[in-house]
């Protein structure tokens, strides 16, 4: 069964003055259980691609289906709740709350779920920190962490969940070898493990063949 | 210099003292305080979290500058934010100050009057002078005037489009406020007092059934008020200074007394009456005055022109009355030395007064500062929000992509500014009471406090309530506008854009 299965899509952004094409004619297929990386130069269409399969942007045309759902065409509730319940999101800078502990920074896509008690969140939130081999850290705030930590934080937010699909822009990009070793081997760890499906921005060559797939991309078309 | 202040009046009561409450901030001078502190507090919320923040590690400095110094976590945002917070608890200080006044003189502005004024037309007088040809020298004496002013009478009420009408005098004319005396209630000077407004009134005539002023003790029309026997002694009271001086309203055969007149007995009660339009008084001692011409013909005040009020037929319109009239009868309402010198609309005439005592001037330079002072305060509420609530569309974006909707993300927002909003309003209150509000209230002006009615403005928690509540709903009501529109426009952009605003 295909998770991800992108037909025709396109994606371009107007301004008055210039049209600017991001993606042409993208067919992609990804089956469940798949550990996909996307390779390309910078402005090429990658994270364009992300964000619409994560549904965080929408195609200028053709479809997005996701489990089997047709998911671009969802009404904005529709479309929360199923983001919530299938995708978690993992970003190259974090984006953890600074306000927030790491526990609770964990629980924010529980939040979402109206039939889960403040006890459940917690105890799913600590577990996902657990798996992610931060126990230690559930009073810690972001400042306290390492860049290594953080990224860490922010898989388990992406994975407490319980989410089929993982999209993961450049993960490791701002964290040294070591780090992003130990990440990568985390997301791994998630896919042949749990079986999530897991798509992959990065520059890295190295990181990339540990997939399962590489699509590359050039100016906006898919070209492997 | 403007001083607003010398309107207001003296007041008597301890509590109450006017001189340091909420109309000192519409002299210039604290105006331009107000004015000051406002920019002043706009440049210390700006700057010195900006100073603040530059001295902090540039480490620091790069980590918030990633656009991610936000959450939806209330007490760590705010806790934060303490001069934001500040901010709006000065606001509610100052909103406080202008809603009060503009409160309490709204509300005696649109108290209803207590009688019916819709349908009078005020029909003036003057007299030929001795050198005019038209001067009879033979209409001079007390005996003429007499019967001058009762011939004038006759043809105005024959008139098809009038129902009755009355003389009165100048000081007994609503919109003059008549003297004021303290009086002991009972037929003894031992007892309680109160003061109260005494407005003579001509009696025999048709005073309390043209003027619309209605009895309810006895339970009777004006028009068989007009008729009840009234000896010099006995007199008619409101309802409020039955209250004020008996505590009850069912005072007729009740005694009242002055320092240097013999005891009234009370012959009836009516309903609250004010003397002034723009100012709200109810505790009126009506006095007969036996000018009725067949009777008393020697009348002292019927050597002056006559002053007649007509109260119109039903669905007869005063303005169209005088429209179709006026010339008609300056031309031709003539009697002895008397002509008629103007037909005026009651309700014009009100106006006439305020703006002779210059309150329509004051009324209106009060707005205008008040509104000045408050759009100032409404914008500072909605700017301090707006701001807030869009640093945030980066937030809102992380949060949408983990599941948050449109509407989860504004009604976040709101309740978040709600609360904050409710907290400084709560703080607000407080220090306003401690600083301001316990030495005095917005009053109402013009007359003294004794002799005005038992409204809320003159209970103090009550005051206090009613103000607190009105600038509660202000504030919420800015703090909902300024969210909801940068809510709006964050909730609707896609999280990647969103997440791209950094």
């Amino acid at each position: 069964m295909d998770m991800i299965k992108l037909s025709g899509v396109r994606k371009v952004y107007r301004t008055r003055q210039i049209e600017t094409r991001a993606l042409d004619n993208v067919n992609i297929q990804v089956p469940e259980g798949q550990f996909v990386a996307i390779m390309g130069p910078s402005g090429c269409g990658k994270s364009t691609l992300l964000n619409i399969m994560g549904l965080l942007d929408g195609p200028t045309a053709g479809s997005v289906e996701i489990a089997g759902i047709r998911a671009d065409a969802l009404k904005d509730l529709a479309m929360a709740r199923f983001r919530n319940e299938n995708l978690g999101f993992v970003f190259q800078s974090f984006y953890l709350i600074p306000q927030l502990n790491v526990l609770q920074n964990v629980m924010v896509p529980l939040q979402y779920r109206g039939d889960m008690s403040a006890s459940q969140r917690r105890e799913l939130a600590a577990e996902a920190l657990h798996r992610v081999g931060l126990d230690a850290r559930l009073r810690h705030y972001p400042r306290q962490l390492s860049g290594g930590q953080s990224q860490r934080v922010a898989i388990a937010r992406a994975i407490v969940g319980n989410p089929k699909i993982i999209l993961a822009d450049e993960p490791t990009g701002n964290l040294d070898s070591r780090m992003g070793q130990d990440i990568m081997d985390l997301l791994h760890g998630l896919n042949q493990r749990e079986g999530r499906t897991i798509v992959m921005v990065t520059h890295n060559e190295r990181q990339a063949k540990a997939a399962d797939r590489i699509i590359r991309f050039f100016d906006g078309r898919q070209v492997q | 210099m403007f001083d607003i202040f010398s309107y207001f009046g003296d007041f008597e009561s301890e509590r109450f003292v006017t001189k340091v409450t909420a109309p000192m901030l519409f002299s210039w001078r604290v105006f331009a305080i107000a004015v000051l502190a406002a920019l002043l507090l706009n440049i210390v919320s700006s700057v010195l979290p900006t100073w603040i923040a530059l001295r902090r590690p540039i480490v620091d400095q790069l980590h918030d500058a990633t656009g991610r110094d936000d959450s939806f976590g209330f007490w760590r945002r705010y806790g934060g934010n303490a001069l934001v917070f500040a901010e709006i608890v000065l606001i509610v200080l100052l909103s406080w100050a202008i809603l009060d006044n503009l409160t309490v003189r709204t509300y005696d502005s649109y108290q209803p009057l207590g009688y019916d004024y819709d349908r009078l037309v005020d029909v003036t007088f003057n007299s030929y002078p001795a050198a005019s040809a038209s001067y009879h020298e033979e209409e001079a004496d007390s005996a003429a005037h007499v019967q001058s002013a009762l011939a004038l009478m006759n043809v105005l009420r024959n008139m098809p489009e009038v129902e009755c009408g009355t003389f009165v005098k100048s000081y007994t004319q609503f919109e003059w406020r008549g003297n004021s005396s303290s009086v002991f209630v009972g037929s003894d000077t031992t007892k309680g007092h109160i003061s109260i407004d005494i407005v003579a009134y001509p009696y025999g005539g048709d005073f309390f059934a043209t003027m619309g002023i209605r009895p309810i003790m006895p339970e009777i029309t004006p028009a068989q008020l007009d008729r009840l026997p009234l000896a010099p002694d006995e007199v008619v009271i409101t309802r409020d200074a039955a209250l004020k001086g008996y505590g009850r309203i069912d005072v007729v055969g009740d005694s009242m007394k002055s320092n240097y007149q013999s005891a009234f007995i009370i012959r009836a009660v009516v309903d609250n009456v004010h003397i002034k339009s723009f100012i709200n008084s109810g505790v009126v001692r009506f006095h007969p005055d036996f000018y009725n011409p067949t009777l008393y013909s020697d009348s002292p005040w019927l050597k002056t022109e006559p002053t007649i009020i007509l109260r119109m037929k039903e669905g007869v319109r005063p303005a169209d009355f005088i429209r179709s009239h006026r010339d008609e009868l300056m031309q031709s309402l003539k009697a002895g030395n008397y002509y008629c010198s103007g037909l005026y609309d009651f309700d014009m005439k009100t106006l006439r007064v305020k703006n002779s005592y210059g309150i329509t001037n004051t009324m209106r330079v009060n707005v205008i500062l008040a509104l000045f002072l408050g759009a100032n305060v409404f914008l500072g509420v909605v700017g301090t929000y707006y701001l807030q609530t869009r640093r945030r569309s980066h937030e809102a974006g992380l949060r949408k992509s983990f599941g948050a909707t449109s509407g989860r993300i504004t009604r976040s927002l709101m309740a978040e500014g709600m609360v904050l909003t409710f907290l400084a309003w709560v703080i607000g209150c407080v220090l306003y009471w401690a600083i301001v509000g316990r030495h005095g209230l917005t009053l109402s002006m013009g007359v003294s406090l004794s002799t005005m009615p038992d409204t809320w403005v003159f209970h103090y928690w009550l005051h206090f309530a009613v103000i607190s509540g009105i600038v509660l709903i202000v504030m919420l009501f800015a703090t909902l506008l300024g969210i909801s529109l940068p809510a709006y426009r964050i909730s609707r952009i896609t999280p990647v854009d969103a997440l791209r605003d950094e």
